[in-house]
C-alpha cells in the first residue's frame, strides 16, 4: 500500500513540475505581430515603437496633412480658394462642424492623436522596467522624446478641442497618462496645460543628456543605426524647449515663454534661411528652410498629397486645390505698397503661378531635389521663437529689435519709426500670416489672440463655436 | 540527451521550451523517470508474489501495540503492517472502541484472535483480504455446513478469469460470489482479470455468480477442475450501462449527469451515411438548423448547437463555408474523438461504420471535466476496437441516390412571365416617343421568343441525380495479447448540383498490445478529402433567369449572351450573359484536406482498484484550395477589352493546422461494503497551431493552362491569411460516490490554463456537483415490481467557453511596411490586449429523471437552466483612450428548457432480436438576454434606424436572442394597394419608420423533436424517424424578396403574377404591382410583421428498411452477419410556410442501398 501511495505522490510531483513551467508555456507569440514582452525586450524594440509614434504623426489625419497644410490651415484661412462655395473644403472653411465629411475628419484627428498618445504610453509603461536593455544615452533620449511627444500631442488636441487659455476653468480634454482602455476624466484647460508642462519639464531634463543636432545632414553611422541622425525630425532637446515656449505663450505666461525662446535662439544649431538657398539649383533648393526647423515631421508619401493640393492637375479640378489668389498675395506681402521685392518668402520657388492661379509651393516635392530637403513639414521653426521673443521680451526696444532681426532675415521692410506696442503686435501678426503658410500655426495664433474677425473668413465673427472643435460623438457617449 | 528523453520530457513537462533551455530540470525529470521505473518493477514483484493463505496467517508475525483504540483503527494498523485488506461492517465494528493489546510480536492469527475476543466477530481470509463477519452468521453457516458435509461437501480452490464476451478484453474488478453460500464468500477479479476463490463443492459442484457494471450477471457452474474462463455479455437491457466522458467512464446507474449515449446499432437505424444526421433524429437537443442558403451542399459545414447554444455572439459573425476558417462558431459544441478534441469537419467526414458509440454530455456534472471548453456541451465519439479471434473481414458498401428537392420553387413559365412584364408596365408609359419605340423593340423581341416556343425550365438546368457510393473494409483479429484492426474506407458523395461532390478516403490501423497488466494501443488514421464545387455557381443565378431565354444559340452551342437587344440606332437595350456559357471551358473550384492523426495510449493496471493511463495524440492537417477562371469567363465581362490581359483569375489558398494533445490520468475505484467510490485525477495539455495563406493572380488567357504560375500579380494587392496558436493546460479531478447504489454523489473540478486568456487570468477553475437518488433501490419500493428504474438527479456547476481567436489577450504591434521614417521602420499598435480577458462562464443546473416501468416504458427527462455570464464580445470605448474598442467579458444570457425522451416497447421476444417499439422525443428552450455591452447597444441603435428588407438582429435586455423585430403591419389597403402600418403611438400610417419596430415573433420553436418506430420481426426491420416543429416564427424572405419587392425584369415567384394587388377592391396579401393610375409601383417594402409566419413543419427525416440474413442463408453463402438496408433521407416535408429553400444550393432527398457482411 505504501508503494502505491508513492506512485501517486510521484504522479502528483510530475503534475506539479508541469505547473511550474506552464505559465510560461501559455504565453504564445504571434508570428506576424510583435507582442508587448517581445518588443520591449530590446532597445531596438523601444526605438521601433518610438519611430512608430512619429510615423503615426506623419499620417494624413495628423501632421502629414490635417494639422499642417490642410484642416488647420483652412480654418486659419490661409487659402482663398477654400471659401468658394463649390470648393470641396467649403464646409470646413466656413466652420460647419456638422457636415458629415468634416465630422469624420474631426473624429479622425481626435482618434489618431490619442492613438499616437496610446503608443507613447505603451513605451512609457515598459521603459522603466527595462532600463537595463539601453546603451549610451538612449534611455534618456527615448523616454525624454516619449514624454515630450505626449505633451506635444495633447497640447495640439487642446488647442483644437478646448477653448483658449483665456478660459482656464473650461472643460477641455482628457490627459492620458496611462496605457488603458478606461476612459479618463476631462480636465480643465488649465489642468491640461499644467500636465503638458510637467511632461515637458521631465522631457527637458532627460533630453539634456543629448543636446547635439546634426542639422538635417546625414552623418554616417558605421553600424547602420541612424537613431541619432536627423535630430530635428525627432522631438529633440531644443524642440522640447521650443514647445515649452509655445505652451507658456499660449497660457499667457510671456516671461517664461521669452526665457525658453531665448534659450533656443541662443544656440548655434539653428539659423534662418538664406535667400541663396532658394535661388540655388533644384538639387539644393531648401524650400522649407531646414536650418530653421527646430522640429519637423518626416512624411514619406508627402509627394502624393502635395501633388493633389498644390499643383495643376492633368484635368483641371480646382475644387480640391489649395490656392492663394494673386490679390491676397499682394495684400499679404504688401508688394503694391512698398514691400521689398527681395522678401525671401515671395521667392518664385515658394509660389507656383500657373494660368493665373497661385499655389503655395513650399511643400513641393521635386524628384531631383536633395533628400535632406524633402519630405519634411516644419512643426516648430526658429521664426516662431523669434516672434515669441518679439511678442514677450520685457521692453518695447527689445521686442522691436527681435522683430527687426527677423524682418532682416526675411529681407523685408524693417520698422524704423518709433512705434507703440499695438503696432508692433500687429506687425507680429502679419509675420505669422506670412511665415506659417502650410504649417498649421496661424489658426492657433488667432485663437490665442481671440480674434473675432480673421482675414479671409467669410462667415462673420468667430467665437468658441468656431474656435472649439466638437468632441467626437463616441467620446461624448463613452468618455467621461 | 536521447530523443526518447526529449519526447518523454515533452509529454511530462508539456513544454518543449523548458526541455531545451532548462537542462537541470530535464536531468531531474530523467532521474524521476528512473525512480518511477524502479518503483514500477518493485510493484510488479509485489504483484507476482504469492497471495497469503491461512497458513501464512499463522506464520507471518507482526509487532503491534494497541492502546484503547477502536476496532476499525486496529484493523487499519494491521493492514498497514501486513498489506492485508480488511472488509468489515463498519457501523457495527466502530461500536467497539476500547481495544488494547500489549506491545509484542505475534502471528497475524493470534493478533486477530486477541483483538476480536471481546467482540461478536470472526474472521476469514479470502484471497488476499480478511473478511470480518458476525458470529451469528457463522453459527448459521455452521449449521448449514454441517448439513452440507453430510452431502459429501468438500472445499476447493477455484481459479479463473473474467473477460468481455465480445471483445475478449479482461474485466478488472468484477465481483465473484459463491452462490448459495450461507456466509458472504467472494472476491474480485484482479488487475489481470484473474480470481481465486475457495468454495464448497456440493456433490462436486458449486455455482459462481459473476457480476460487473454494464454486464449481465452470469452464473457459472464449477467443478474445481481446471481454470474457468468467464465471459460476460454486455447488459442488453441497458446497452449503454457505461457513460464515457472521454476522460473516464462511470457506470450509468451511478452517474448524476445528463448524458445520452447511442450505440452504432442505434445510429445506423437512423442514418446510413452521416452520424450528425443520425444524432439529430435521436436526441432532440442536438440541433442542426437548416441552412436556407446552402441547402444540401456537401461541402458546406452544417451548424450545430446543443440545447440552443449559450454564447452571445458578436452580431455579424456568421458561420462561414470557408475551409480555412479555423476559428470556431461561438456556439459549437466540443467534439471529442477517441479522447481528443477534433473539429466538427472530422466528425462530419467520419465513416459511420467506424463508430462504436456516441455520447452527448449536456449538463455541468457531465461536462465540467472539460472546463473551459464545455459550455456548449460535449459530444464524445468512440471508434470501434478490434475483437479477439481469428482473422475477420467485414465489408459495408452502399449506393446513395440524391434528388434535388425543388419544392418551394414556383416560378412562371415564359408566356406568364411576359404577360407579367407587360402588366407590370415594363414596356409602356414613356412620354418620349423614342423611348417608347425602344421598349416596343424589346417587347416584340421577347414576344417572338415566347411565340417560338422558348420555355426554359432554368431551375432544373444545374441539378442532377447524384449517385454516390461508400465502401468500407474492416479487417480485425488477434489474440489476448495482440489485437489488430485495419480499416479502409472510400466515400464519394455526388451533390445534386452538377459537378459538385465530395470524395473521402480514410485508412486506419489499430494495434493493441497487452503484457500482463500493461496495455499499449496505437491508432493511426490518414484521411484525404477532396471537395469540388459546381461550375454552375450559385443556384439562384438560374432561378432568376427568364424562361423565354434559351441557353443555346440556333446552332445548338452555348450562347454568350442570353439576350442582346439593340435599338434601331444600334444602342444596346439589354445585354444578359449566360452563366452556362462558362461550361464551355475548364474552370476549377475545389479544395482538398489531408489529415493524419496518431493516437497513442498506454495503461497500467497497478491494482484492481488503481489504474494509470496516458495518452498522446498528434494530428496534422493540410488544406489547399484552387479557384480558377479563364479569361473567357462571363464574370470578366466588365473588364474592358483593351485590358484583356487582366481577365482570368486564379485564387490559391493553403492552410496548415497542427495539434498535439496529451493527458495523464489516475483512476481509482473501490467498493467497500455498500460504499462504491470512483475517482479520476489527471492533467492534460493541448496545443493547436494554424496558419493560412490566400493569394490571387490575374491574367489567364487559356482555360487549358490552369497553372497559377502563368498569372501576374494584381496591383496593390498582397496575400491575406491568418495564423494562430492556442495552448491549453488542464488539471482535473472527479469523485463519484455511491452508497448502496441508492444515494449518489458526484464532484468534478478542473483548473484550466489557456493562452487565450489574458495574462492576469491565466488559470480558470471550473467545477460541478451532482447528486442522484435511485428510488427503485429503496427497500420501501422494492415490492413495486413494475418499477424497474426510477432515478432522480440534480447537478449544478460552472463551465466555460473559449471559442474566440488566439491573441485577444495580447497587446501586439505590427510594422509599417509601406512607408518609412528617416530610413527606419516603426511599429504600430494593433489593438488593446485585454490582460484581464477571461473565459465565458456558464452556470448550469439540471434536474433530471430516468424512469423505466414494466420493462416496457422508458422515460428520460431533463429540465435545465443555463446562465451564461461574460460572453467575450467587443466593447466600444472613448477614442481618447487611443482605441475604438477592445474585447471584454460582457453580455449575460439565461436559457431555460426541457427535453424528454420516451420509448415504449410494444413487443419484444427474449433471445431473439424481434421487437417493436415506439419513441418520441421533444425539446424546448427559451432564452433571454440579461445584460448587454455598450457596443451591442450602439449596434441596436443603428439597426433600429436602418431601412432593410430583412429583420436585423437586436439584443435587448429582457428579450430573447432570437426575437424578430419588425414594424407591425395592418396589411394592404384594398383601395390603393398600399401597406398600412401601426406606429409607436398606436396610430395607423402609410409611412414606414424603422423606429416603430417591435418584437413580432421569435424564431425559436415552442417544441421541436422527433418521433417514430423501430420494428424488427424475423430479421426484417423498419425504422421511421419523423421530425416535427411546433410554434415559433420565421420571417419569410421569399415573400418579401421574390414576391413583394420582386424585380419583375427577372423571373419571379408565381405569387407575383397571381396574388398582388391590381385594382381597387382587391383584397390581397401583397402590395400592388401598379398604382391605381397604372404606373409601376417602385419603392421597396421594408421589413414588416406581414412577412412573419408561423413555422410549423413535419418531415420524415430518416427511414430505413432492412433484412438480416438468417443463419442458414449466411452459412449457405459462407458469410456472417449479413444485412441489407434501404435508407431514405427527407422522404417528405410538410410546412406551414411556402418558401424558396436552398438559394445557393438546393436541398436534396436521398435513397441509400446498403449491404453489410462479414467473411
Amino acid at each position: 500500500m505504501n508503494i502505491i501511495s508513492k506512485y501517486i505522490s510521484g504522479f502528483t510531483l510530475a503534475g506539479l513540475l508541469m505547473c511550474t513551467a506552464c505559465s510560461k508555456w501559455l504565453d504564445v507569440k504571434p508570428s506576424t505581430q510583435v507582442s508587448e514582452t517581445e518588443q520591449f525586450s530590446s532597445e531596438q524594440g523601444f526605438k521601433d515603437a518610438l519611430i512608430g509614434v512619429y510615423q503615426q504623426m506623419a499620417q494624413s489625419s495628423l501632421y502629414g496633412k490635417e494639422l499642417t497644410y490642410s484642416f488647420v490651415d483652412i480654418l486659419g484661412q490661409n487659402y482663398t480658394s477654400t471659401v468658394q462655395s463649390d470648393h470641396n473644403e467649403f464646409r470646413l472653411a466656413t466652420y460647419d462642424y456638422t457636415d458629415a465629411n468634416v465630422v469624420d475628419r474631426i473624429n479622425a484627428i481626435w482618434s489618431s492623436g490619442y492613438s499616437a498618445i496610446a503608443q507613447v504610453n505603451y513605451i512609457l509603461r515598459n521603459i522603466d522596467k527595462q532600463k537595463d536593455v539601453f546603451s549610451g544615452d538612449n534611455y534618456n533620449i527615448i523616454k525624454g522624446e516619449a514624454l515630450g511627444l505626449r505633451a506635444y500631442l495633447h497640447f495640439d488636441l487642446l488647442r483644437l478641442f478646448a477653448p483658449a487659455a483665456a478660459e482656464p476653468g473650461a472643460s477641455a480634454i482628457p490627459y492620458m497618462k496611462d496605457f488603458t482602455v478606461v476612459p479618463q476624466d476631462r480636465l480643465t484647460v488649465e489642468e491640461v496645460i499644467q500636465a503638458c508642462l510637467t511632461d515637458l519639464q521631465d522631457a527637458e531634463e532627460l533630453l539634456s543628456a543629448y543636446p547635439e543636432q546634426d542639422q538635417i545632414t546625414a552623418p554616417s553611422y558605421p553600424n547602420g543605426d541612424n537613431f541619432l541622425a536627423y535630430r530635428q525630425n525627432h522631438l529633440n532637446y531644443w524642440a522640447v524647449k521650443a514647445t515649452m515656449a509655445r505652451v507658456y505663450l499660449y497660457n499667457g505666461q510671456g516671461d517664461l515663454a521669452y526665457n525658453k525662446a531665448k534659450e533656443v535662439l541662443a544656440t548655434d544649431y539653428f539659423r534662418f534661411l538664406l535667400p541663396s538657398e532658394l535661388n540655388a539649383a533644384e538639387e539644393s533648393v531648401d524650400r522649407t528652410g531646414t536650418h530653421e526647423h527646430v522640429f519637423s515631421i518626416y512624411v514619406s508619401n508627402l509627394k502624393t498629397f502635395t501633388d493633389i493640393y498644390f499643383r495643376t492637375p492633368a484635368v483641371s479640378d480646382l475644387k480640391s486645390q489649395y490656392i492663394v489668389s494673386t490679390q491676397r498675395r499682394i495684400d499679404l506681402f504688401e508688394t503694391s505698397t512698398g514691400g521689398t521685392s527681395s522678401e525671401v518668402r515671395i521667392n518664385p520657388v515658394l509660389w507656383e503661378s500657373s494660368v493665373g492661379i497661385v499655389y503655395p509651393s513650399k511643400l513641393w516635392q521635386e524628384e531631383n531635389n536633395a533628400e535632406n530637403y524633402k519630405k519634411r513639414i516644419p512643426l516648430i521653426k526658429l521664426s516662431e521663437m523669434i516672434l515669441i521673443a518679439a511678442e514677450t521680451a520685457p521692453t518695447l526696444e527689445e521686442r522691436l529689435d527681435y522683430l527687426n532681426e527677423f524682418k532682416g532675415a526675411r529681407k523685408t521692410k524693417l520698422i524704423t519709426d518709433a512705434v507703440d506696442d499695438d503696432y508692433l503686435q500687429s506687425e507680429v501678426a502679419k509675420e505669422y500670416r506670412k511665415d506659417f503658410i502650410c504649417e498649421g500655426q496661424l489658426f492657433y495664433f488667432y485663437k490665442r489672440k481671440q480674434y473675432t474677425n480673421i482675414p479671409g473668413a467669410i462667415s462673420g465673427t468667430l467665437t468658441n463655436a468656431q474656435y472649439v472643435l466638437p468632441l467626437p460623438q463616441q467620446e461624448i457617449e463613452f468618455g467621461k | 540527451m536521447t530523443s526518447n528523453a526529449i519526447r518523454d520530457c515533452y509529454a511530462l513537462h508539456a513544454t518543449k521550451k523548458a526541455c531545451l533551455y532548462n537542462q537541470p530540470k530535464l536531468r531531474f525529470i530523467m532521474k524521476m523517470s528512473i525512480i518511477f521505473c524502479g518503483l514500477l518493477l518493485f510493484g510488479l514483484q509485489l504483484l507476482s508474489a504469492k497471495s497469503a493463505n491461512s497458513q501464512d496467517l499463522h506464520r507471518t508475525k507482526i509487532t503491534l501495540q494497541l492502546n484503547d483504540e477502536s476496532l476499525p483503527a486496529a484493523f487499519k494498523k494491521i493492514q498497514k503492517a501486513t498489506g492485508l485488506l480488511f472488509a468489515y461492517p463498519s457501523k457495527e465494528a466502530s461500536e467497539y472502541q476500547h481495544i488494547s493489546l500489549p506491545n509484542g510480536t505475534r502471528s497475524i492469527a493470534i493478533t486477530l484472535d486477541s483483538i476480536l475476543s471481546g467482540t461478536p466477530f470472526l474472521y476469514k481470509l479470502v484471497d488476499n483480504n480478511i473478511m470480518i463477519f458476525h458470529r451469528k452468521e457463522d453459527q448459521q453457516r455452521g449449521e448449514i455446513v454441517a448439513n452440507a458435509e453430510a452431502e459429501q461437501s468438500k472445499e476447493s480452490w477455484i481459479e479463473g478469469k473474467v473477460v468481455d464476451a465480445k471483445t475478449g478484453e479482461i474485466i478488472v474488478g468484477a465481483t465473484i460470489l459463491e452462490k448459495g453460500a450461507a456466509k458472504l464468500n467472494g472476491t474480485t477479479s484482479n488487475e489481470l482479470g484473474a480470481f481465486k476463490l475457495l468454495v464448497n463443492l456440493v456433490n462436486g459442484q458449486a455455482v459462481l455468480l459473476v457480476r460487473f457494471v454494464g454486464y449481465e450477471t452470469k452464473e457459472v457452474p464449477v467443478t474445481g477442475a481446471g481454470k474457468v474462463l468467464v465471459k460476460l455479455e454486455t447488459s442488453s437491457r441497458s446497452l449503454n450501462a457505461v457513460v464515457v466522458t472521454g476522460l473516464y467512464s462511470r457506470p450509468a446507474e451511478n452517474f448524476t449527469g445528463a448524458a445520452s449515449s447511442f450505440t452504432k446499432e442505434e445510429l445506423t437505424k437512423a442514418s446510413g451515411n452521416n452520424v450528425l444526421n443520425a444524432l439529430r433524429s435521436l436526441d432532440p437537443s442536438f440541433q442542426m438548423p437548416d441552412n436556407l442558403l446552402n441547402g444540401s451542399n456537401p461541402n458546406v459545414q452544417q451548424e450545430i448547437v446543443l440545447r440552443g447554444g449559450n454564447s452571445l455572439a458578436d452580431l455579424g459573425t456568421s458561420n462561414s463555408s470557408d475551409v480555412f476558417n479555423y476559428t470556431k462558431n461561438p456556439n459549437v459544441p466540443l467534439f471529442i474523438l477517441d479522447g481528443f478534441e477534433v473539429p466538427l469537419q472530422r466528425i462530419n467526414d467520419l465513416d459511420m461504420n467506424r463508430i462504436s458509440k456516441v455520447t452527448i454530455l449536456k449538463d455541468a456534472s457531465a461536462t465540467a471535466i472539460y472546463g473551459s471548453r464545455a459550455a456548449n456541451g460535449v459530444i464524445v465519439v468512440e471508434t470501434i476496437r478490434p475483437r479477439e479471434g481469428k482473422l475477420r473481414l467485414s465489408y459495408t458498401g452502399s449506393v446513395t441516390n440524391e434528388f434535388a428537392d425543388l419544392k418551394g420553387y414556383d416560378l412562371l413559365n415564359s408566356s406568364e412571365k411576359l404577360e407579367l412584364e407587360k402588366d407590370g408596365g415594363i414596356f409602356n408609359g414613356y412620354s418620349v416617343p423614342r423611348w417608347q419605340e425602344e421598349k416596343d423593340v424589346m417587347y416584340s423581341y421577347r414576344k417572338a421568343l415566347v411565340e417560338k416556343g422558348n420555355n426554359t425550365d432554368w431551375k432544373t438546368k444545374p441539378v442532377r441525380n447524384g449517385i454516390g457510393h461508400t465502401h468500407n473494409l474492416y479487417l480485425e483479429g488477434g489474440s489476448e495479447s495482440v489485437l489488430y484492426g485495419l480499416t479502409g474506407n472510400y466515400n464519394k458523395v455526388e451533390g445534386v448540383m452538377k459537378g459538385s461532390g465530395r470524395e473521402n478516403i480514410t485508412g486506419n490501423t489499430y494495434l493493441s498490445y497487452r503484457h500482463k497488466n500493461f496495455i499499449f494501443r496505437n491508432d493511426f488514421t490518414i484521411n484525404f478529402t477532396k471537395a469540388v464545387n459546381s461550375p454552375y455557381g450559385a443556384y439562384q443565378t438560374y432561378t432568376r433567369l427568364n424562361p423565354y431565354w434559351s441557353p443555346y444559340t440556333e446552332d445548338g452551342k452555348l450562347a454568350y449572351y442570353l439576350e442582346d437587344i439593340e435599338s434601331v440606332e444600334g444602342r444596346v437595350l439589354s445585354q444578359v450573359t449566360n452563366p452556362m456559357y462558362n461550361l464551355n471551358f475548364n474552370t476549377v473550384d475545389e479544395s482538398t484536406i489531408q489529415n493524419f492523426t496518431n493516437n497513442f495510449f498506454a495503461q497500467w493496471q497497478a491494482k484492481e482498484w488503481l489504474r494509470f493511463s496516458g495518452r498522446l495524440a498528434y494530428s496534422k492537417t493540410n488544406n489547399e484550395s484552387d479557384n480558377f477562371k479563364p479569361a473567357q469567363h462571363t464574370s470578366f465581362d466588365n473588364i474592358p477589352a483593351e485590358r484583356y490581359y487582366e481577365r482570368g483569375s486564379y485564387t490559391k489558398g493553403y492552410g496548415k493546422n497542427n495539434m498535439i494533445d496529451g493527458s495523464l490520468t489516475i483512476d481509482i475505484n473501490k467498493a467497500v461494503d455498500k460504499h462504491l467510490v470512483f475517482a479520476s485525477l489527471g492533467s492534460s495539455f493541448r496545443q493547436e497551431k494554424f496558419n493560412t495563406e490566400l493569394y490571387t493572380l490575374i491574367g489567364f488567357p487559356n482555360d487549358k493552362l490552369d497553372n497559377i504560375m502563368i498569372g501576374n500579380y494584381p496591383q496593390d494587392q498582397s496575400p491575406t491569411g491568418f495564423e494562430g496558436i492556442t495552448r491549453l493546460l488542464g488539471y482535473f479531478a472527479n469523485i463519484s460516490y455511491a452508497y448502496d447504489s441508492r444515494y449518489l454523489l458526484d464532484f468534478s473540478y478542473r483548473l484550466d490554463g489557456s493562452s487565450q486568456f489574458g495574462s492576469n487570468r491565466r488559470f480558470a477553475p471550473f467545477y460541478s456537483v451532482g447528486a442522484g437518488w435511485n428510488l427503485h433501490k429503496e427497500p420501501v419500493l422494492s415490492n413495486w415490481n413494475f418499477l424497474d428504474q426510477f432515478k432522480l438527479r440534480y447537478s449544478y456547476g460552472v463551465t466555460g467557453s473559449s471559442n474566440f481567436s488566439s491573441y485577444l489577450g495580447l497587446t501586439t504591434s505590427q510594422y509599417y511596411t509601406n512607408q518609412d521614417y528617416l530610413y527606419s521602420i516603426g511599429t504600430k499598435l494593433l489593438g488593446f490586449g485585454n490582460s484581464s480577458l477571461q473565459w465565458q462562464k456558464t452556470f448550469k443546473s439540471n434536474f433530471g429523471a430516468d424512469i423505466s416501468l414494466f420493462e416496457k416504458l422508458q422515460i428520460t427527462a431533463n429540465y435545465f437552466v443555463e446562465k451564461t455570464k461574460g460572453s467575450v464580445i467587443s466593447i466600444t470605448t472613448a477614442p481618447s483612450t487611443g482605441f475604438a474598442m477592445y474585447m471584454d467579458n460582457m453580455g449575460d444570457v439565461v436559457s431555460k428548457g426541457y427535453e424528454v425522451n420516451a420509448r415504449y416497447t410494444l413487443y419484444s421476444k427474449p433471445g431473439t432480436r424481434d421487437n417493436f417499439s415506439l419513441f418520441v422525443n421533444a425539446f424546448h428552450v427559451s432564452n433571454k438576454v440579461e445584460r448587454i455591452s455598450n457596443t451591442l447597444e450602439a449596434l441596436n441603435e443603428k439597426n433600429a434606424t436602418s431601412l432593410t428588407t430583412q429583420p436585423l438582429p437586436r439584443y435587448a435586455e429582457g428579450r430573447s436572442t432570437t426575437a424578430i423585430w419588425a414594424v407591425p403591419s395592418l396589411g394592404i389597403d384594398p383601395s390603393n394597394g398600399k401597406e398600412l402600418y401601426l406606429d409607436r403611438d398606436g396610430k395607423t400610417t402609410y409611412t414606414y419608420d424603422p423606429l416603430d419596430q417591435i418584437i413580432v415573433g421569435d424564431t425559436r420553436a415552442d417544441l421541436q423533436g422527433a418521433f417514430g418506430t423501430n420494428l424488427e420481426i424475423k430479421g426484417v426491420g423498419l425504422n421511421l424517424f419523423f421530425e416535427f416543429r411546433i410554434g415559433g416564427d420565421r420571417y419569410n424572405q421569399t415573400l418579401i424578396d421574390m414576391v413583394e419587392n420582386a424585380d419583375i425584369s427577372m423571373n419571379v415567384d408565381r405569387r407575383v403574377y397571381e396574388d398582388r394587388w391590381r385594382k381597387p377592391g382587391d383584397k390581397t396579401f401583397f402590395k400592388g404591382i401598379v398604382t391605381p393610375e397604372g404606373n409601376t409601383i417602385t419603392g421597396t417594402t421594408y421589413n414588416t410583421s406581414r412577412f412573419v409566419q408561423k413555422d410549423n413543419w413535419l418531415s420524415l427525416r430518416n427511414a430505413s428498411l432492412y433484412y438480416r440474413f438468417p443463419n442458414y442463408l449466411n452459412k449457405l453463402l459462407g458469410l456472417n452477419d449479413t444485412k441489407i438496408t434501404m435508407f431514405s433521407n427527407q422522404l417528405f416535408w410538410l410546412s406551414s410556410i411556402k418558401q424558396e429553400r436552398g438559394l445557393d444550393y438546393p436541398f436534396s432527398r436521398s435513397f441509400t442501398f446498403q449491404v453489410m457482411t462479414t467473411f
